[in-house]
């Protein structure tokens, strides 16, 4: 089942092409995203447990506005597309301002498939951005979020499971 | 210890139930007549309710396989019923805790018998010792099968084996990647802090409540997995408080605020989805009706024992007495963590400084106090509310200047020499005025709260110790005033409301 947060929701959110992380960043199997549009499910980059997709979300100050003093959150859909059985793994989920260097990379979330993933079935995850953060993004090329894949088992190991970035967006509560 | 060995210790402990029932009888009667859920990370080992739940746990796996209330059966209610990743996800759980926790204190003749929770956040997030060492709470003991298929969880058959993949001594913490701490007080909180339902159930579903799941589970790539990674995940004795943690996170943020509105608007029927006590299904449950926890015969020992007394008290009282008595359950009893004697003098020229060794302090800060809100002015009931616990630190003041162009800044942990009147160290300012006994006023006392600027601090990652230390440093308040006032600072107690 494919699972689309509401269109009402959304706010100005593309996915962009992205350009290569530098080496040891865990970029990997990246095919780039194509912009869509609001809340449009790419073909695009693959998470595994050595490559991570990456994501371009445009933020607006109105986004940090409608924040107030608060966090904002951000939508993430992702698609298992290779999953195979005894192979559990943690989605870590990082975010920066687009025009930071990788290694000001923060964890904002790490999440997990219950029940376990299939490939296609779509999952939607919220996740808290510091406001920090998206004010920063505002002025600075967006948010860029990266997705990686980690085993769930101690001295595991992911020699197939990935996913992809099925769609990235800034929610108003 | 083998098998039969335990169920002779079960029979036992069963003949003489007066060692449980005054323990868990005390603990209803100070959660106003209803079961009180406990922290399971707070237990000694020896508590009561290890033993109870392994005998609860026992007199399930030996049932007749025809009664609805055995521990496969019971699995298979989740696995036939539960919704995942739907807007009622805690609502049909709520229920199905309710009941499982009937059923326990049914078979084991303890009708007080509550189901802990399990508080990720506490001792990285361990499985307490006792889910490994006394065999019946161990799911290797019981090496129960799951093999079985329901629509309702997905087309595939379940086969998850009586394992667990987060081995006695390792946390759930220890399992997140390097740096991170997405099961800590601080990052359950901003779950908490979530504003919409839609936002907080998704969090709390998809992050702890998921990955709880997962990493229970997870066993080494081609290794059958554990039980907790899939649909007949309550096979695992440890599930069982995993959702009761759930459950008290969510009863949490409903009572937080009046915006909280967890009534959801397609309300879900459960008829028959449970069993009670007695093993007879449950011809009447829904979504909406598992929002209010006056429905239920249980509250969490994290809503303040004066709370929990009241609301019995409260419930048929005039309304001017339910009035007063929630106004009076309001003022909560500190918590002291903390206190130091010193003698430091400060001035225009000279901050002073003291040091509490504040025990529990990431604890207090990260937890909350529960209490009836009401307002004069109210026209519905007073209600349960929760709201973050304060941390204030009262300041000893002796041989203070009576009226003083001076103003004295706070700082919290501020690295050395740091002025900046903002940011994460600076909580405030207080002046001295007006005292009517000559230039010196008698001894004072000054009430700061620090609560943001810890919390900032956590946030930040500056936070490394539970040591607190307060400095004071005056400054003149107008240009040209004079520096010869000083005063001491002989004492600092820190506290939680």
């Amino acid at each position: 089942m494919v699972v689309m947060p509401p269109v009402a929701a959304l706010v100005a959110v593309f996915l962009t092409v992205l350009a290569p992380a530098p080496p040891g960043a865990g970029e990997g199997a990246g095919t780039a995203f194509a912009a869509e549009g609001a809340g449009a499910a790419a073909t695009g980059a693959e998470a595994t447990g050595t490559a991570a997709a990456r994501a371009t979300v445009a933020v607006t100050a109105a986004d940090a506005d409608a924040a107030g003093r608060g966090d904002g959150y951000l939508t993430l859909l992702l698609e298992p597309v290779r999953t195979v059985p005894r192979e559990p793994y943690l989605v870590v989920i990082e975010a920066r301002p687009g025009n930071a260097p990788e290694a000001e990379a923060e964890p904002i979330g790490s999440v997990a498939f219950h029940p376990p993933p299939r490939d296609g079935d779509v999952g939607e995850f919220i996740l808290t951005v510091p406001r920090r953060l998206l004010l920063r993004a505002a002025d600075d090329g967006g948010l860029v979020v990266s997705v990686r894949l980690m085993p769930a088992a101690e001295g595991g190991r992911l020699t197939t499971s990935a996913l992809r970035i099925a769609g990235a967006s800034l929610r108003r509560p | 210890m083998q098998r039969r060995d335990f169920m002779k210790l079960s029979a036992a402990a069963l003949a003489a139930p007066y060692i449980v029932t005054g323990v868990s009888g005390a603990a209803r009667a100070a959660g106003g007549g209803k079961r009180v859920r406990r922290d399971v990370m707070k237990m000694d080992a020896s508590d009561p309710f290890f033993r109870q739940y392994a005998q609860a746990v026992a007199a399930m796996h030996n049932l007749r396989k025809d009664d609805t209330r055995t521990w496969r059966n019971q699995a298979l209610i989740h696995l036939h019923h539960c919704p995942h990743h739907k807007e009622d996800f805690v609502h049909w759980h709520r229920w199905y805790l309710n009941y499982f926790e009937q059923i326990c204190g049914e078979l084991i003749g303890e009708p007080d018998f509550a189901l802990p929770y399990w508080n990720w956040s506490e001792n990285g997030g361990r499985i307490p010792d006792p889910f490994y060492d006394l065999e019946p709470l161990n799911v290797v003991f019981w090496n129960d099968k799951s093999d079985a298929q329901s629509d309702n969880w997905g087309p595939d058959e379940v086969v998850t084996v009586g394992v667990r993949g987060l081995t006695k001594g390792v946390g759930l913490q220890d399992r997140e990647a390097p740096g991170q701490d997405f099961f800590s007080y601080e990052k359950i909180r901003t779950i908490l802090e979530s504003p919409t339902f839609e936002i907080f159930t998704n969090q709390l579903e998809r992050q702890p409540h998921d990955k709880g799941h997962v990493i229970v589970g997870a066993m080494p790539q081609g290794q059958p997995q554990g039980h907790m990674g899939d649909g007949m995940s309550p096979l695992d004795p440890i599930f069982w408080l995993h959702h009761c943690n759930i459950d008290r996170l969510w009863a949490q943020w409903e009572a937080a605020s009046p915006e909280h509105r967890t009534v959801i608007s397609r309300n879900y029927d459960y008829s028959n989805n449970f069993v009670d006590a007695k093993g007879n299904p449950v011809p009447v449950a829904d979504a909406n009706s598992a929002v209010d926890l006056k429905n239920f015969d249980y509250i969490y020992d994290t809503m303040q024992a004066s709370a929990v007394e009241l609301a019995g008290v409260l419930e048929g009282a005039p309304r001017g007495e339910q009035l007063l008595l929630a106004a009076s359950a309001v003022s909560a009893v500190p918590q002291v963590l903390g206190s130091v004697a010193v003698k430091d003098r400060a001035s225009l020229t000279e901050a002073a400084t003291a040091t509490v060794a504040a025990g529990n302090l990431t604890d207090a800060m990260f937890s909350s106090r529960v209490f009836w809100a009401a307002s004069p002015l109210a026209v519905t009931s007073p209600r349960l509310a929760v709201a973050n616990r304060r941390i204030y630190a009262t300041l000893g003041i002796t041989d203070a200047p009576g009226t003083s162009p001076m103003l004295v800044n706070v700082y919290v942990n501020r690295p050395k020499d740091t002025t900046v009147t903002g940011g994460p160290y600076f909580t405030g300012s207080f002046a001295f005025f007006a005292s009517a006994k000559g230039h010196h006023a008698a001894d004072q006392k000054v009430i700061i709260d620090i609560t943001g600027a810890l919390h900032e601090q956590a946030q930040a990652g500056l936070l490394t110790s539970s040591d607190v230390t307060i400095d004071l440093v005056p400054v003149p308040a107008v240009e040209g005033a004079r520096t010869d006032d000083s005063f001491v600072l002989s004492k600092v107690d820190l506290e939680a409301i």
